[in-house]
């Protein structure tokens, strides 16, 4: 015996009828109930209606990178192993996860707070991105600076820059320049103080490998890339996060953000993350960099390091030694971090270690000059004073003395993260 | 695209699956998150767990292909949004109840996006469905899921889903006077 037919009893049928889920006996009964009721006939269609509705509603989607990463994730890194890591955050981080936060942690605009209307801006990565930075075994980045020193247009040139880096301390960066009047120039840099050749004669440059030199650390991996930006006022608050709306320039178009100053944004089209960069001096852009391609952890062909003359001395004048040898060795070393090369000049020392591909560099001479705006603030590493210096386009570092001479810490961390790292190494707890 | 059973999935057809069902594992997690970047962050997480646990995903037999392979993403969706609540808590808790909608709120002045009037009403009447009605509902007209499916994504069975969907939608047709 059938259950006789109720309006409400039509009106959940048809609801699974508009589905294609009714069975076939059922869309009968349905049907002939439908025929003598214009109510329910018109219920039916009332809730076709509201189908095609609520899908012409515009929806939240996820950003084009989201499917990349993981695509590029999945095609590219080694097979995972069964083993998880766990991050600080206390998210388990496989290691194909890693490889996708690494792709957000390189690429990511980091923002932050404190920032004057009309400044650019820069924070530092959060704790997950600086697990991430463990996995990163290489980077290859092709982009594009145009230039403009001392805004002047008649100085303006064109650079394209081919970077590979692989861990720990391999960097190579040829480098093509078009001047105003349409001079093609080549460089080649291995290290800092390369020689520049001109392409035209094909004039082989000298080019020098040797100890690191201050600013060895790879470029591709600096956790800041600021962009050129306004902040034009709060924004909504999301997920209960306050949030701050910037006026963005990308790519000569402008773009409207809410910035989460605790997080980062991550902005790029299908297959390829671009990014442009502006630094600024006086407020005026002297340098634009765009991003055309960035792959990580690549194999890079071991050739491409190699050089035809090896020169022991770096352009610094640094020679080679031991890490043993160095008076600035750490007491202490933290789990994982490992001695990559060492070496000294005079009076001065330079020790550069590694966790995983993450770089640390420990240095005696006195910290150059960065370009660009530099924060810098007093502090204490275990209650001893220390100087905090947070360059807008560059590594964080903290100087602390140790055993009367200055120690300067250099590397991709946030400040509490460098200061923990400094108090682990020089001054342990006992 | 159908997973079937047996079938080693390789890079190039779990890379399909992922580009087809990003916008669905985004919009289960997001309405559970709220939080548009974090969404983003567990969505990876999502594939990236189904990735490593493809050997022991099942896929339907030749009368069913591929229809579960939704409902499979949608509970690995669901165990991300909930392992990363416990992370953020120290007790235990169960999976977020889908409290938030991921149509563009009209003050985000970062869509651009705007609804005329009556899309407005239907958004303030979605917003007044008891979650989990207003989630069936959601991956049923727009994710296109299978009742089968939602009943796998929601951890209920197919007559729930059927009387839900049927409530909701009574209560969506009353509220806009559609």
């Amino acid at each position: 015996m059938t259950t006789p037919m109720t309006h409400d009893r039509a009106r959940t049928l048809g609801s699974a009828w508009v589905d294609d889920e009714l069975g076939a006996a059922d869309v009968v009964t349905l049907r002939t109930h439908l025929d003598e009721c214009a109510a329910c006939t018109a219920h039916v269609e009332s809730m076709r209606t509201l189908g095609d509705a609520v899908r012409a509603m515009p929806r939240l989607r996820p950003g084009p990178a989201v499917a990349a990463a993981v695509i590029a994730a999945v095609e590219g890194a080694p097979r995972p192993s069964a083993r998880r890591t766990t991050g600080r955050t206390g998210r388990r981080l496989t290691p194909l996860a890693l490889a996708a936060a690494a792709v957000a942690a390189v690429v990511a605009v980091v923002v932050g707070g404190g920032a004057q209307p009309g400044t650019p801006f820069a924070i530092l990565p959060a704790s997950a991105q600086t697990v991430a930075l463990q996995r990163l075994t290489s980077v290859y980045l092709e982009r594009d600076i145009v230039e403009t020193p001392d805004g002047d247009a008649a100085q303006r040139r064109t650079v394209t820059e081919k970077v590979w880096w692989q861990a720990p301390d391999r960097l190579r960066l040829e480098r093509t320049v078009v001047d105003a009047a349409g001079r093609r120039t080549a460089e080649l840099i291995l290290r800092r103080g390369a020689d520049r050749y001109d392409a035209g004669n094909g004039r082989r440059m000298a080019t020098r490998r040797g100890a690191p030199a201050l600013d060895v650390l790879p470029e591709p991996l600096s956790p800041t890339v600021p962009l050129l930006g306004r902040p034009t006022g709060p924004g909504p608050v999301i997920a209960g996060r306050p949030t701050t709306t910037y006026e963005l320039e990308i790519e000569g178009g402008r773009r409207v953000a809410q910035v989460d100053t605790a997080r980062f944004v991550i902005l790029g089209g299908a297959d390829s993350f671009v990014l442009s960069k502006a630094e600024l001096r006086n407020g005026v852009p002297t340098a634009i960099r765009t991003v055309r391609r960035l792959d990580l952890n690549v194999a890079i062909d071991p050739q491409r390091f190699e050089l035809p003359e090896a020169d022991e001395e770096s352009d610094l004048g640094f020679v080679e030694r031991a890490p043993g040898q160095l008076t600035i060795s750490p007491p202490a070393r933290p789990r994982g971090l490992r001695a990559v090369r060492a070496a000294a000049a005079g009076a001065a020392e330079a020790l550069l270690f590694q966790r995983g591909a993450f770089p640390v560099l420990i240095s005696t001479a006195a910290p150059r000059d960065a370009s660009g705006p530099v924060d810098v603030q007093t502090t204490t590493v275990r209650g001893r004073a220390a100087v905090l210096r947070i360059p807008l386009y560059g590594y964080p570092s903290v100087t602390f003395t140790y055993e009367r001479r200055p120690i300067t810490l250099t590397s991709p961390l946030r400040p509490a993260e460098l200061i923990d790292l400094a108090a682990q190494m020089y001054f342990p707890a006992e | 695209m159908a997973i079937r059973r047996g079938r080693e999935v390789d890079e190039g057809s779990f890379a399909e699956v992922v580009r087809e069902h990003t916008p669905l594992v985004f919009g289960v997690v997001l309405r559970r998150v709220g939080d548009r970047s974090l969404a983003e962050d567990l969505t990876q997480e999502t594939f990236l767990h189904a990735w490593r646990g493809r050997a022991s995903f099942r896929g339907d037999d030749e009368a069913g292909a591929g229809t579960s392979l939704r409902g499979w993403l949608c509970a690995i969706a669901h165990n991300v949004v909930r392992d990363h609540a416990r992370a953020q808590r120290r007790r235990p808790v169960e999976v977020p109840e889908p409290g938030h909608l991921d149509l563009p709120d009209p003050s985000d002045a970062a869509d651009g996006m705007e609804l005329d009037e009556a899309m407005d009403r239907l958004r303030v009447a979605l917003h007044g469905l008891p979650a989990r009605h207003r989630e069936m509902f959601l991956l049923r007209e727009r994710d296109g899921l299978t009742y089968k499916e939602i009943a796998v994504a929601m951890s209920c069975p197919i007559g729930t889903v059927m009387s839900g969907l049927a409530r909701a939608r009574e209560r969506l047709i009353a509220a806009v006077g559609a």
